[in-house]
């Protein structure tokens, strides 16, 4: 019997060995999915060679010296959009309209709040807080990230492009009830709220929705990402309060688990990638609807100090950690190899 | 004993085969009906087996590769995990059925973790290979082999427990004496209870690659597939593709080992 279980052993040992000897492609940028909060932990260990995140994870690595910054997704793609406030339709039905517009309004103050230099303090110690990093870390992540609300069709549709070209996009607007592209994301993208605001703004700079009865909305946000920082800050201030909102925030690892607390309702508007917002829309037909751009650019590739890695061409072999596939993130990633001629292989 | 068993094993044969196919004709009838009151988004039989038959040999774009690749990986896991785990348990299951005062001392610890499901340690398993290199495979090894290992010899202690005393006492009267014994006659009269260990085993450690597939990184095999599947959206007939898959290779696994037990044991 010793015999036996000595065999079994060995062949097996053997067997696991062969497993982990994988050859390497010529022309290969291998790709492996994962949550973005495992990726600095994953780098350390070399599983990885580098991976593509958003703020604040970028800076942080950078900062502690576990990766060094290979490119900002505004190289990669200038401008780039990326989290978006949504709604979902029946969110949209249900809500009292002013409630609605309270949610844009509180969002556009505190994007022009952030984005004013004297606030500057305030912002990055609000960063700190609600990620969990260093101040030092909060103002480098804050001067690779554009705040901004104006959401644009033109954006939506560069996402669609990617998607599109990706591969992701199982569904057909026609089958949708759509005539075309254009007329889907003219739906999926409504500017009337922003714009309202915007106007009433521009008329009285002390305009607020009139409160109605006290409305709690359902909010989803990503854990650990500086992009919601609107949201964050207009809880903080009691923005939402002062015009009768109640929020109660559920937090998800990803974009398109968030997407899915929609499909589920579970949450009545979110903040998430317009990526996998689109993506889901599109393929699954969920009901929603983009009211506000968050933040353009804010993310960015890391890779391992000794990887040997100096420009975007030396990723070829290499293997870069995106998160779920559909996020903004997986689209940068699927951009780069584009430019660098090179294909992608999950590994 | 024996008229009967060969009674069931020729007449039997044939009207087996027949129930069998009847029972999947049954489930395809229901699903059809299932899609056709269209009270949930289910594809229906034909569009999935179409689905099927072609994600068998051409790639799927997404993640890049056939049905039968992420098959392969997910096999190649199982039977990994599988015999690490059946190296361990054949040894142990007989040392904790035969030797009394062993299997106070092991038992309690087997009886205490068998019922936390694999499934639950995920993120446990995962946040301690994280420090070592190939976290994903090290942790999905581990997931397997411990889901494969507590049934497996479970099932081998209680075969060794309730070996016919007659046997055991036979021998001593022959004057088999401790490893003797243990060797020539303990072992050969629980090989039918080590087949049984390992197809439990086998079955359970399948059911769990999914969950171990589940953590990210993975890259290929079938629970990958479908969670990706999944999450890209829109491709329910690859999702249940996945699963369909899953099951075949469950149900060949499970006859395979069932013909070999015949095969291997025909005292018994």
């Amino acid at each position: 019997m010793a015999p036996l279980v000595f065999i079994v052993v060995i062949i097996s040992s053997v067997y696991a060995g062969c497993l982990t000897d994988q050859s390497k492609d010529s022309g290969v940028i291998y790709q492996a999915w994962m949550r973005a909060g495992d990726m600095q932990q994953q780098i350390a260990t070399r599983n990885i060679d580098g991976f593509i995140a958003w703020e604040p994870i970028v800076s942080e690595t950078a900062i502690s010296g576990k990766g060094t910054v290979l490119a900002y997704s505004d190289t990669i793609w200038p401008h780039h959009p990326c989290c978006v406030l949504v709604i979902s339709r029946a969110g949209l039905e249900k809500l009292d309209r002013n409630a609605v517009l309270g949610m844009v309004w509180a969002h556009i103050k505190m994007t022009q709040f952030i984005n004013n230099p004297q606030n500057y303090n305030e912002t990055v110690e609000s960063i700190a807080t609600s990620t969990g990093v260093d101040d030092n870390t909060a103002r480098e992540s804050l001067k690779h990230i554009t705040y901004t609300y104006m959401p644009s069709v033109q954006a939506a549709h560069d996402i669609y492009d990617a998607l599109e070209s990706a591969g992701y996009l199982k569904t057909n607007v026609t089958t949708l009830g759509y005539a075309n592209v254009d007329q889907f994301l003219n739906h999926f993208v409504q500017l009337e709220f922003v714009n309202e605001t915007k106007q009433r703004l521009s008329e009285n700079p002390n305009w607020a929705p009139a409160p109605s009865n006290t409305t709690t909305i359902k909010l989803g946000v990503l854990s650990g990402d500086s992009h919601k920082l609107a949201a964050v800050m207009a809880l903080n201030k009691s923005y939402y309060a002062s015009v009768g909102l109640q929020i109660e925030i559920k937090q998800y690892s990803s974009g398109i688990t968030l997407v899915e607390g929609f499909k589920s309702g579970e949450i009545d508007m979110g903040y998430c990638g317009i990526a996998p917002a689109l993506l889901r829309a599109i393929n699954d037909n969920v009901q929603i609807t983009v009211i506000a751009a968050a933040n353009d650019e804010g993310s960015g590739l890391i890779v391992n100090t000794d990887a040997g890695v100096h420009t975007l061409s030396d990723l070829e072999g290499k293997t870069i950690a995106t998160p779920s596939a559909g996020s903004l993130q997986d689209v940068l990633l699927r951009k780069i190899a584009a430019q660098q001629h090179l294909r992608i292989e999950i590994k | 004993m024996p008229r009967a068993r060969s009674r069931r094993d020729v007449s039997g044969r044939k009207s087996k085969v027949i129930i069998q196919i009847a029972a999947i004709a049954f489930f395809l009838l229901v699903w059809q009906l299932v899609t056709m009151t269209q009270l949930i988004g289910l594809p229906t039989p034909i569009t999935t087996f179409e689905a099927f038959y072609s994600l068998l040999i051409t790639p799927e774009p997404v993640l890049g590769r056939t049905l039968l690749e992420h098959a392969r990986a997910s096999i190649t896991r199982v039977l990994d995990s599988a015999l690490i785990a059946f190296a361990l348990a054949i040894p142990l299951g007989i040392a904790i059925g035969w030797y009394t005062r062993f299997d106070y001392f092991a038992s309690t610890l087997i009886e205490i973790f068998r019922p936390i499901p694999p499934l639950a340690l995920i993120p446990l398993v995962y946040a301690l290979f994280m420090t070592y290199g190939n976290t994903v495979l090290l942790a999905q090894l581990f997931i397997v082999a411990l889901a494969v290992f507590l049934p497996t010899v479970v099932t081998i202690v209680e075969g060794v427990k309730s070996i016919d005393p007659i046997i055991i006492d036979a021998a001593k009267t022959l004057g088999a004496r401790g490893n003797q014994l243990l060797q020539k006659v303990v072992f050969y009269a629980s090989i039918p209870s080590i087949f049984a260990g390992i197809r439990i085993g086998l079955g359970i450690g399948w059911a769990s690659i999914v969950a171990a597939e589940l953590i990210g990184g993975s890259g290929t095999g079938l629970g990958y597939f479908i969670m990706t599947m999944y999450q890209v959206g829109g491709r329910m007939p690859e999702l249940i593709s996945g699963i369909i898959m899953i099951g075949i290779i469950g149900f060949l696994m499970n006859e395979g080992i069932l013909w070999l037990q015949h095969r291997v044991i025909r005292w018994a």
